[in-house]
């Protein structure tokens, strides 16, 4: 099916939010645009899946993840021999709290489990709605919320941050 | 937030004002955004366009 020329520039303009979200779910570039090239191949292949008149970057955004998460839990079996160290890296909390209090936001976001990461980037960066957000993870809002909510205190407890100056 | 067009507070939802978590979270959102893409995926879009058209 043929990409109408609107649709085509709607979807390339889109290109730079895949690539933030996807580095905010892997928190590597050199993975991060695999993941958006394959979101795109599979985008544009298969297009007539895309319900005109909906938000693209939400579809896309679904895409992106369910390829991130397809991924990842593979990832996971592999190592799951290995005392699950893998899953133990990805989700576990710094041990040393004192010592992540001067890190930089970066250092710190990446610390998140990636389910808090994706809520957090979805809705407070990424321009998308709650109901989007819950959409494209396949949860529901309250649990996006629960999981922002999570995301910012972890991240104010990890920055130094009071709540005064987080609320 | 696009959920709240009312302003209404939610007790996990950043309000209104960027607060240093959102602050934060945008920049490096679009630090992200705005880097020029990499060539190879550069090449992918040309190479969809054209193909496209």
């Amino acid at each position: 099916m043929a990409i109408s020329d609107a649709e085509q520039a709607e979807l390339m303009e889109n290109v730079s939010h895949l690539r933030a979200f996807a580095q905010s779910l892997a928190g590597d570039a050199s993975r991060a645009d695999d993941l958006v090239q394959e979101t795109i191949l599979k985008a544009w292949t298969s297009f007539d899946k895309f319900e005109r008149g909906t938000n693209m970057r939400a579809w896309l955004f679904t895409i992106l993840r369910n390829t991130y998460f397809s991924e990842f839990r593979k990832r996971r079996r592999e190592v799951e021999d290995v005392d699950g160290q893998f899953a133990a890296q990805v989700v576990q909390p710094p041990q040393q709290q004192g010592m992540l209090a001067r890190v930089d936001f970066e250092q710190a976001f990446k610390t998140l489990p990636p389910d808090q990461r994706e809520a957090l980037t979805l809705v407070g960066a990424s321009g998308l709605s709650y109901e989007e957000a819950a959409k494209i993870c396949d949860v529901a809002v309250g649990t996006v919320k629960s999981r922002v909510g999570r995301a910012r205190e972890r991240l104010n407890e990890l920055l130094g941050n009071s709540e005064d100056a987080a609320t | 937030m696009a959920d709240n067009p009312e302003g209404k507070k939610d007790e996990n939802e950043p309000p209104a004002g960027a607060d240093p978590i959102t602050r934060q979270l945008r920049d490096a959102y679009q630090s992200v955004a705005n880097e020029p893409l990499p060539d190879e995926l550069s090449s992918l879009l040309e190479r969809l366009k054209g193909g496209n058209g």
